[in-house]
């Protein structure tokens, strides 16, 4: 932005914020000495780990702060000053001047109201119309954010749409007014990515072709590259750097930024650059003999009659000793139902699933919870992996308690060094999962998971839940532990870079099938069906120029295809 | 469809329920000392008398046979007969469930009329001085017995005031009592404040959940202020967890109209629940543990049918 | 995860690399002693308990011989609180009155708790038509209100406290049961649970570690609410008349006796019962609210 748009009044300037919230503990600062401005038309992405105070930037400005939270300094919007934290006089601003898109559209919009009434309301709120016109505008915008048969839809309840449809609505109510900013607050994180990157489409459209200034708020550095002209970073309350999109993300100043890129996971998508993170890439592929896990034509189903619902069709796929099959997908592709049917959570209604070369539900109890002390198990949510009554000691040792006789000293041993591999500090042994951070509660799970020293670990999400700068470390900690213990493993998730760098083999998975599989270096970069590669160009990558390239191949691919 | 599917659902679970709580009544039938036939017979009944009628009434025989027997009778309407009031069980019970369920919907109906708003104030001005007089009120009112209330109702309004009778309206039919509304004021006022007690504060916790619920900051982002966000929102998404409640508070409610009936003589079920209880009068006890159980049953199954209505997500999927 | 989830869910935790040095138990102290209503709930119990226990022990009454000579007297030196319709002390008579009272209250809260978290958990746990049965079981006498049943069984046997504890232990534990089925749902597919049946794990160790120790605060709670509802149940049935016999009686049991006198201006007959029930009720309530603050759970 040059300095002579910035002359005009801005669409959002913030001087000097600070803002502290009132908790249990104490006062703890959120914001502290923030200023930032964006010009009417821009796009400024806010970019930070969670508890960086990003959020808390965002809900000033449109005025929605808690009533436990204490602002000073100066924010305005299109002129008009927003200083009382949850004020009423704010109500003539709010959906007309300054609106926000929210992070999950789930939860964002009423379940009792027809989508029409509620972008109607938000048009009443502001304009003197009849609610016939009112209703009519709501048809126009529904069908301005992508939404067929528009006349049709808005009578449905929010239930009877899609997640990517919710957030079009909510961005329908966020454009009613056409207001002078635009707020988005992480507003494809809850998104699969092939409808991110719609949703970033619909965005982009909408903020090109008005004066609507938009403020990004989001953690997912290919958002930024994709979406954003201008970024500003924050780290624990304070901005730290900002700047054009193409100079922050290609050549970053401040030590935290050259962090925080290092370490968000890079998808390749040529085969000539070296992969510098996956290191033992052939040697395991051949040593193939061992089978640790395979399915069989296995087949999942939930429910019965009319609410039938096959969540695995026929998948099968074998992995090796020692290797590691990525498994990939988005919501509902069947992914974690196969991490379940692999540890015998769940029943294959067909097909067979072989730990170890056996079918552990053929064998007697006794034989097969001796295989299952060979499984260890990793799952996505941080909070809920650990049981918050049980100490650190106890999550750790508790497959040894169920598994061997020890000593309490042995066991004692036996934890603490686990611990030191997956280099937690001692002293977390005597503490409670609820006074560590995620990332130290998955390495928690990551111990426990090892300490039977396992022949096959399940990762699923392992790593979903948590910041970058903190997966990047527990990945590390994962590819360390494989090259020691020699475990195979079934790596799940959603994110296509993560699966690129941890795993040799990967199988692609859509609605409970697997549609393509083989080596990462291939499926991942040249893939031969359609459907990898909508997800692959779907996947936004950090680096705004290679976007930018991206974004015109698939748009001509898109126009051609039609 | 989907709707009459759930609904008939809900029916032949309600119809389980029903059938589950005739094999309790039966069995508390059988668990009288000296068995049904004392208990129909009364307790003065000598070891002959109860003989003969074991005999006559087949109860020698095994127990599902008479199990599937008192279940014919009760298909036919037969509740027995009372040996004190030496009238059909049934006949009695026709006689006094209308007034019975006079008293408790009026009770109901004005209870409501001001728990709701008051526990929506109550959210609306939360933690301020005049929300925590009204929930320490509440609060004191949960815990007083209903004949405490009544009690103290009587003696201030009757004894000291002299503003009300102190019985209730008495008469044959539902137009004998309508026709005294004076009398009609402390009994119904009684069982209300119970309502107003447990219901503002529900109504209150309700309004507070869906307050800190995501679609009321993005109303609040399209510039809605609070007070319509409580009109236009979150009132009638409290109401369907209120609606629930209500189908759980029916058992409740029929408890209170014993009390309030017994206290003010009020002509209802409760009341002939309470003299067959002092006599004891066991077919009328029994006779009235089934048709109030029955009529629970159906309370909650209309309020799951309301349900239907307010939220369209029941009625959509399920 | 959301950013604002983490947030929240990191609510006294603590960034990576970090120390949080309070310890859970005292956290959950502070909660509860910061809860005033709770604190006086507490006290008002203890007070309520030596009252009804201790107190015969300070001040002496005969509860036993009726002695219509001094029926009806006004609180005086000698009768602190007067005497009522047969000569006995009323405040004696609070005391004992409380102990009856106060034990099934008590007794029975508990014991409906026991029964509703065995009731639920296996229901919750077992799943399938298990599940189906033993929850409609629990919908039928839900139907059944407690206070008829009540009635009815006191009518059949004549009840002492210990029948009354039985009879209402085993008709109010239908509410707990609900709530432990719920609980015991959640746990059952939390991914500790899932990673534990994973790795072998067996039913036991999954009920005895993980399951139990998480629905224990859930049941704490409860029983608080419990024993308050037990309270105010056995006064309901005591008012009705068919409470425990005399000479024995209990707070209830005292106010259907001081309803005649009521009308005669005999205050003193009618007033300490009732607001004993409600003092102690509410303090249960309070109790109970302070608890749930404390472990943060949901219910009621």
């Amino acid at each position: 932005m040059t300095s002579t748009t910035l002359a005009t009044e801005a669409a959002l300037k913030i001087d000097d914020l600070n803002v502290a919230f009132t908790a249990e503990s104490g006062t703890v600062p959120a914001v502290e000495g923030v200023s930032l401005q964006v010009a009417p038309g821009e796009v400024l992405a806010l970019v930070g780990e969670s508890g960086s105070g990003k959020s808390t930037v965002a809900l000033t400005a449109m005025g929605l702060l808690p009533s436990n939270a204490q602002m000073t300094g100066n924010v305005s919007v299109a002129g008009s000053t927003i200083d009382v934290p949850d004020g009423r006089s704010l109500n003539k601003i709010r959906g007309r001047v300054v609106s926000m898109v929210f992070q999950e559209p789930a939860s964002a919009l009423n379940p009792l109201k027809r989508i029409g009434d509620q972008i109607a309301e938000v048009i009443t709120n502001h304009t003197d119309v009849p609610a016939r016109e009112a209703k009519a505008r709501a048809v126009t915008l529904l069908d301005r954010v992508g939404i067929a048969d528009p006349e049709q839809r808005i009578r449905d309840y929010p239930f009877q749409l899609s997640g990517g449809q919710r957030q079009r609505v909510v961005i329908a109510i966020a454009i009613a007014n056409d207001p002078a900013l635009l707020i988005a607050d992480e507003p494809t994180t809850a998104l699969d990515v092939t409808v991110q990157a719609e949703i970033l489409d619909l965005l982009r459209s909408l903020a090109s072709g008005t004066n609507t200034a938009v403020l990004l708020v989001t953690h997912n550095m290919g958002v930024v590259a994709d979406f954003a002209e201008r970024v500003a970073v924050m780290l624990k309350g304070e901005l730290v750097e900002s700047g054009q999109v193409n100079d922050v993300l290609l050549h970053p100043q401040h030590e935290y930024t050259r962090r925080l890129l290092k370490a968000v996971p890079r998808l390749r998508v040529t085969t000539d650059e070296p992969d510098p993170e996956n290191t033992n890439t052939e040697s395991a592929v051949s040593a193939s003999e061992h089978i640790a896990l395979e399915f069989e034509n296995v087949s999942v189903t939930y429910g019965r009659g009319r609410r039938r619902f096959e969540a695995l069709k026929s998948v099968s796929f074998q992995l090796p000793q020692s290797a590691t099959l990525g498994l990939v997908g988005e919501s509902g592709s069947g992914k974690s139902t196969t991490g379940r049917a692999a540890i015998g959570l769940l029943k294959p209604s067909a097909g067979s699933v072989r730990l170890f070369n056996r079918d552990l539900r053929s064998l007697p109890w006794r034989t097969r919870r001796k295989f299952q002390a060979q499984i260890g198990i990793v799952l996505q949510d941080p909070v809920a992996s650990l049981d918050p009554r049980m100490s650190v000691m106890d999550c750790v040792a508790e497959p040894l308690m169920t598994h061997r006789r020890l000593s309490g000293t042995e066991r004692r041993q036996k934890v603490a060094s686990l611990l030191d591999s997956v280099h937690l500090p001692a002293g977390v042994i005597r503490r409670f999962p609820h006074e560590l951070s995620g990332g130290q509660r998955q390495r928690v799970s990551m111990a426990r998971a090892l300490i039977l020293e396992p022949r096959l670990l399940i990762a699923d999400e392992a790593t979903s839940a948590l910041d970058v700068s903190v997966q990047a470390s527990v990945l590390s900690v994962l590819t360390e532990l494989q090259q020691t213990y020699g475990f195979a493993c079934l790596f799940i998730s959603h994110d296509l870079a993560v699966v690129q760098q941890m795993s040799q083999t990967v199988a692609v998975m859509r609605r409970g099938e697997i549609v393509e599989s083989g080596p990462t270096g291939s499926v991942l970069v040249n893939p031969e069906v359609e459907y990898t590669r909508e997800l692959l160009s779907a996947a936004p990558v950090p680096d705004p120029v290679v976007q930018k390239q991206r974004r015109r191949t698939v748009e001509v691919g898109g126009s051609v295809g039609q | 469809m989907e709707t009459f599917r759930f609904i008939l659902k809900r029916v032949g679970q309600s119809v389980v329920v029903v059938f589950l709580v005739t094999i309790v009544v039966f069995a508390l039938l059988h668990l009288l000392p000296g068995g049904p036939a004392r208990g129909i017979l009364g307790v003065q009944a000598t070891p002959e008398q109860i003989a003969a009628f074991k005999e006559k009434r087949g109860l020698d025989e095994p127990l599902v046979i008479q199990y599937l027997e008192y279940l014919g009778r009760l298909l036919q309407g037969d509740l027995g007969r009372s040996y004190v009031l030496n009238a059909p069980v049934a006949d009695l019970i026709i006689d006094r469930l209308p007034k019975t369920l006079l008293l408790s919907v009026l009770s109901a109906a004005v209870g409501l009329m001001i728990a709701l708003p008051l526990g929506i104030w109550q959210a609306y001005k939360r933690n301020r001085p005049s929300d925590y007089v009204l929930t320490s009120l509440s609060f004191v009112a949960y815990a007083t017995p209903v004949f405490f209330v009544g009690l103290i109702l009587i003696i201030v309004f009757t004894q000291w005031l002299s503003w009300f009778p102190p019985l209730a309206p008495r008469g044959d039919s539902i137009a004998d009592i309508l026709s005294d509304p004076q009398a009609l004021v402390l009994p119904v006022t009684t069982a209300a404040l119970g309502i107003i007690a447990l219901f503002s504060r529900y109504m209150r916790a309700s309004t507070l959940d869906n307050l800190s619920e995501d679609y009321v900051r993005t109303a609040a982002a399209k510039g809605t202020s609070e007070g319509q966000i409580l009109a236009r929102h979150v009132f009638r998404n409290s109401l369907t967890s209120i609606t629930t409640m209500l189908g759980y508070y029916i058992p409740v409610l029929f408890a209170g109209s014993l009390v309030v009936e017994q206290l003010f003589n009020y002509p209802g079920m409760g009341l002939l629940f309470w003299n067959a209880a002092q006599a004891p009068d066991f077919p009328v006890l029994l006779g009235c543990v089934l048709i109030i159980s029955i009529a629970t049953v159906i309370g909650s199954l209309l309020a799951d049918l309301v349900q239907v209505f307010i939220d369209p997500r029941v009625r959509h999927s399920s | 995860m959301s950013e604002a989830q983490i947030e929240v869910s990191r609510r006294g935790g603590a960034p990576d690399g970090m120390a949080a040095p309070v310890s859970n138990r005292m956290l959950m102290w502070k909660r509860f002693m910061r809860n005033k209503i709770a604190v006086v709930g507490a006290v008002v119990v203890v007070l309520a308990f030596a009252f009804a226990f201790l107190g015969p022990l300070i001040y002496q009454t005969d509860q036993v011989h009726v002695q219509l000579s001094a029926a009806n007297e006004a609180p005086s030196a000698n009768h602190w609180l007067g005497t009522d319709a047969v000569g006995f002390d009323q405040l004696g008579r609070m005391m004992v009155g409380g102990q009856v009272s106060l034990t099934i209250g008590l007794a029975a809260g508990v014991l409906a708790t026991v029964i509703g978290a065995l009731w639920g958990s296996v229901a919750g746990y077992t799943g399938g038509w298990v599940d189906a049965i033993m929850m409609r079981i629990v919908d039928s006498g839900i139907a059944i209100p407690a206070l008829f049943i009540l009635l009815v069984i006191s009518a059949i046997v004549s009840p002492n406290s210990l029948t009354m504890i039985l009879v209402i232990g085993c008709l109010a534990w239908l509410v707990p049961s609900r709530l432990v089925r719920a609980e015991t749902l959640t746990l059952k597919s939390r991914d500790y649970v899932l990673t534990l049946r994973g790795i072998g794990g067996g039913h036991w160790r999954v009920v005895s570690r993980h399951i139990v120790p998480n629905t224990i605060s859930t049941l704490v709670v409860n029983a608080t609410f419990q024993i308050a509802d037990a309270i105010l149940l056995v006064a309901y049935v005591s008012y009705l008349g068919m409470g425990v016999q005399a000479p024995a009686t209990d707070w209830g049991g005292m106010l259907s006796a001081g309803l005649s006198a009521a009308y005669s201006g005999f205050w003193w007959l009618i007033i300490p019962p009732g607001v004993a029930i409600i003092l102690v009720v509410c303090a249960f309530n309070a109790i109970g609210d302070g608890l749930r603050d404390m472990f943060d759970v949901k219910g009621r």
